[in-house]
């Protein structure tokens, strides 16, 4: 069911009602689930994905539609390209473990374009950009790409327009099959097996600087239009039409943008500026009430931190080395910003990592009374390829359709960094059940992590009064609930003459019937703060586990050394601060394994391996891993 | 809806439309097209004028508007003269999307319109086993750690006989970060949660007793508390994916006719010397 958009008008009166009232726990008609858990379960899902809708998964052979796209994250097979000479997929994959829930993401850009580039008798087939774009031509893809950048970007005139498609009348017909294959997949039994969320990605840039959200809809009811770059130029933009278009607009939407990909952004994405004329609070509200999350890790590498920038204090920590996108040497954007790194290019920014991030929106906080980075952490494929979730290194099939479909493909492939890239990662919830409702809820609290790929579960709980030995508890989550916030929350004012004590429990993935799972090495707590002069710290402690001295024998990948099952610790901040904004937030390592990149070269005969297998920048190994949602403290004389 | 699926194909560049409608009727038998005549009509000039402007940014001159219509004459008459030279079937290419093409187009002939309730419960009845959810089991249980015994199979043992003495198993064991007790799950979400091997372990154990498990953590003490057999959900819960399945199976159909009656109305001669593959082939066609 769609509703049509209210206008602006009678949706800003509507707000002021709509305000005051919780959301119902079901908007759609549904049966309440078997499992529901009152201490929350685990749900596993990934939340960006793209099909043949998307006009850089089409241009490269991908027909995994939004319907096989869902299918595919239920447990379903498909067949990647190159295709046979019967039209066939040559590349069969399926999860070995479905997923929980799923998102399908297509650029909300050029659902039109893509449709009418590959209808024949549409009104565009036959001009010179739909014929560059079937023949996936390098030129369509960078006038498409290049498209989407500027506040100035809009429709091609040679594609949408008199005499050409009727772009918005597409589009909106693009998005109802998108929210039927969503419907068709969504389990609305019991039983719960299988949550889709309706969703698409806005996919702006200014300056070939990244500035791309995923927007994802709590229930069934989403306006009849997904919004574009061309329809909001700007990132505030957006987020106010998603209020007016979808919470004021419509009884029982619900909606959160979820941006991504700050490494690309050349400190972008997140440098806190304000649209002139606003009141910097109230946008800065509306961004932290809408963009509750960030996904920190994807194929397009990791964005949770890096050692060497100014601005940020504190020893190096060996484990940011860790996916980088784009090899050293990088240039410190200092306190602006760069432009071009969505093509590799520009400075590199404190901003376009978690941590420099989170230090900021304790600076707004501090300077503008709103926190709007309080940020909790994801992370997803943003695959190309319509198969959601599949994560793992030693299957790595790429993330562009026939472009990725050879070892060779892969490794020295430019989109974007070949070798360099990522299978992604997975989101992980702890929601009471696996319905829309309860798991867009879990989100939007911020009880969620990411993880690069391994279905580790962690539970992270603060508090002033939590028991020193809630790790002999098997109520440990009873009693951290009684006593403290889980992840994702601030801490209740402080109690106490101490600092605030942090509990992690974690256990490794059990790996599946065709793959184990990596012992775990380590937890630990990452603190940021800001000090009496507003300069931002960092410092990492081991909490459980630590350095093992596990490893892997890269000529067979077979790992080397013992780890753990599971871990669990009780840890109080030594070096509290109560005048000093802080958050907390938990990181839980893998013992080494195999990258995929180390499988891919030693797939190829030793004499035909690309020069990058020797490339000493290409790690070998990879340390998979989970970033938790913080914890935050704020002093008491807020608010 | 098929039609949709049809235009979303990929189709090759040279293949315009017109030319796979031509293409088509020739499959279907419907049409001598060699010796029709080359039309060039209003909606052909309008169509090429359009393009033409595009390219120039103006309007065309008459004398280059008659220039590329004679291009695009040129274009059908080359385009008819493969098809009757059967240049189309040495190319692979041409070929698979031709039989994609035609493949489609059969299947658009199934009928899906007028999906009503008694159709789709219909289906559903006839493909219970498709849509029966697998059977589930809840439990509670108390855990031992592998990383905090040095033998958390005595461990679990011991805590089992706590529970058999008449103790609780709520409050027993190590932490563990699902909690002690998980609500109704089927084998493969057990498996996930617990390790390999774990849901087969619980096949065999009764309502309201317990048993020791190895899981991927450590040892188990988990007590059966219910147990749900596998059903078929209602209709109206699982409408969106009924009608999806059954317009697919009934494309699926549609298709196959139109194979049949292709088969039923040619002429395949079988010149083969295995007898048994002959035989084979003949039963399969």
């Amino acid at each position: 069911m769609v509703l049509r958009t209210s206008s602006v008008l009678f949706a800003s009166a509507l707000a002021l009602v709509g305000c005051a009232e919780p959301p119902a726990p079901w908007v759609d008609e549904r049966e309440p689930c078997d499992d529901n858990n009152p201490e929350r379960n685990l749900y596993w899902g990934d939340l960006h994905i793209h099909s043949s809708y998307s006009f850089d998964a089409w241009i490269d052979d991908v027909r995994v539609d939004p319907a096989r796209a869902y299918r595919f994250a239920a447990g379903e097979a498909v067949a990647l390209p190159p295709f046979n000479e019967a039209g066939e997929g040559t590349r069969p994959l399926a999860l070995d473990r479905p997923l929980d829930f799923v998102a399908v993401t297509d650029h909300s850009e050029y659902l039109a374009e893509v449709e009418g580039c590959t209808t024949p008798s549409s009104a565009i087939f036959e001009t010179d950009r739909c014929v560059a774009f079937r023949e996936a031509s390098p030129s369509a893809f960078v006038s498409f790409g290049l498209g989407l950048d500027g506040d100035a970007a809009d429709h091609s005139p040679a594609l949408c327009g008199d005499g050409k498609l009727d772009c918005p009348a597409l589009a909106g017909e693009v998005w109802s099959r998108i929210q039927s294959a969503a419907e068709a997949a969504y389990d609305r039994t019991s039983a719960c097996e299988m949550t889709t969320f309706i969703a698409y990605e806005w996919s702006g840039s200014r300056d070939l600087s990244n500035l791309h959200r995923n927007v994802i809809f709590r229930s069934s009811q989403v306006p009849a239009m997904p919004i574009s770059r061309f329809d909001a130029k700007t990132p505030h933009s957006l987020l106010t039409r998603l209020q007016s278009e979808c919470r004021d607009g419509i009884d029982g939407c619900e909606v959160m943008s979820i941006p991504h990909n700050a490494n690309w952004s050349n400190g972008q994405l997140f440098f806190p500026d304000y649209p002139e004329g606003e009141d910097e609070g109230e946008a800065a509200a509306l961004r932290a009430d809408l963009e509750p999350l960030v996904e920190v890790f994807q194929h397009k590498g990791d964005s949770e931190c890096i050692n060497g920038l100014s601005g940020i204090l504190g020893s190096a920590d060996e484990f940011c080395d860790f996916e980088k996108l784009r090899p050293p040497p990088l240039e410190d954007c200092g306190d602006g910003t760069g432009t071009q790194g969505m093509v590799g290019q520009g400075c590199i920014s404190r901003l376009d990592y978690l941590r420099g991030v989170l230090l900021e929106g304790l600076r707004e906080e501090a300077r503008i009374g709103v926190n709007p980075y309080m940020l909790g952490v994801i992370a997803s494929t943003d695959t190309h390829n319509g198969t959601p979730g599949a994560v793992a290194e030693d299957e790595f099939m790429g993330h562009f359709g026939s472009r990725d479909a050879t070892p060779i493909d892969r490794l020295t492939g430019a989109r974007p960094a070949g070798a360099r890239n990522s299978p992604g990662g997975l989101v992980a919830v702890w929601s009471e059940e696996k319905s829309r409702e309860s798991i867009f809820d879990a989100l939007k609290r911020r009880e969620t992590y990411g993880t690069s790929g391994p279905r580790i579960a962690v539970r992270v709980f603060g508090g002033w009064d939590l028991a020193d030995d809630l790790c002999e508890r098997p109520d440990l989550v009873a009693a951290a609930d009684a006593s403290g916030v889980p992840m994702g929350s601030a801490l209740p004012p402080r109690s106490g003459d101490e600092g605030p004590k942090i509990v992690v429990s974690a256990l490794r993935d059990p790996g599946s019937a065709v793959r184990l799972g990596a012992p775990l090495q380590r937890a630990q707590v990452i603190k940021g703060w800001l000090d009496g002069s507003g300069e931002g710290h960092i410092e990492v402690f081991d909490v459980a586990g630590g350095d093992n001295g596990a490893s892997v024998d890269p000529t067979t990948c077979e790992p080397v050394g013992a780890g753990a099952d599971s871990l669990c610790a009780v840890w109080r901040d030594p070096s509290f601060d109560p005048d000093a904004r802080a958050f907390y937030y938990v990181r839980v390592l893998e013992n080494p394994t195999c990258r995929w990149s180390t499988r891919d070269c030693l797939a190829i005969p030793e004499g035909e391996r690309p020069e990058l297998c020797d490339d000493p920048t290409i790690e070998e190994t990879i340390q998979e891993r989970a970033w938790t949602s913080p914890i935050w403290y704020g002093p008491a004389t807020d608010g | 809806m098929r039609i949709r699926a049809l235009l979303r194909e990929p189709l090759l560049h040279f293949a315009a439309l017109g030319g796979l409608i031509f293409a088509a009727n020739a499959w279907f038998g419907e049409g001598a097209p060699e010796g029709s005549a080359v039309v060039v009509d209003q909606a052909w000039v309008s169509g090429v004028e359009a393009g033409l402007g595009r390219g120039l940014g103006r309007a065309p001159t008459t004398e280059e508007l008659a220039e590329a219509l004679r291009a695009a004459v040129d274009d059908e008459l080359l385009f008819r003269e493969g098809l009757a030279l059967g240049l189309d079937r040495g190319d692979p290419i041409v070929r698979r999307r031709l039989i994609q093409k035609t493949r489609f187009l059969h299947e658009d002939r199934a009928d899906l319109e007028g999906v009503s309730d008694e159709k789709l419960a219909a289906y559903l009845a006839e493909h219970r086993e498709r849509y029966v959810g697998a059977a589930r089991v809840g439990l509670t249980h108390a855990f031992a750690a592998t990383d905090r015994h040095d033998d958390p199979e005595a461990k679990a043992a011991e805590l089992l006989a706590e529970l058999r003495a008449g103790g609780a198993l709520e409050g027993l064991g190590d932490p563990f970060p699902h909690g002690q007790r998980i609500g109704l799950r089927t084998p493969a979400d057990l498996e996930a949660l617990f390790g390999q091997g774990f849901a087969a372990g619980l096949v065999d154990v009764p309502v309201g007793e317990a048993a020791l498990l190895r899981s991927s953590y450590g040892w188990h003490v988990v007590r059966v508390d219910e147990r749900e057999a596998a059903s078929l959900p209602a209709l109206s819960l699982i409408r969106a994916r009924v009608e999806r399945d059954r317009a697919e199976e009934l494309r699926e159909r549609a298709a196959e006719a139109g194979l049949r009656r292709l088969r039923e109305g040619a002429q395949i001669v079988l010149e083969l010397e295995d007898e048994g593959l002959r035989a084979a082939l003949e039963e399969a066609l």
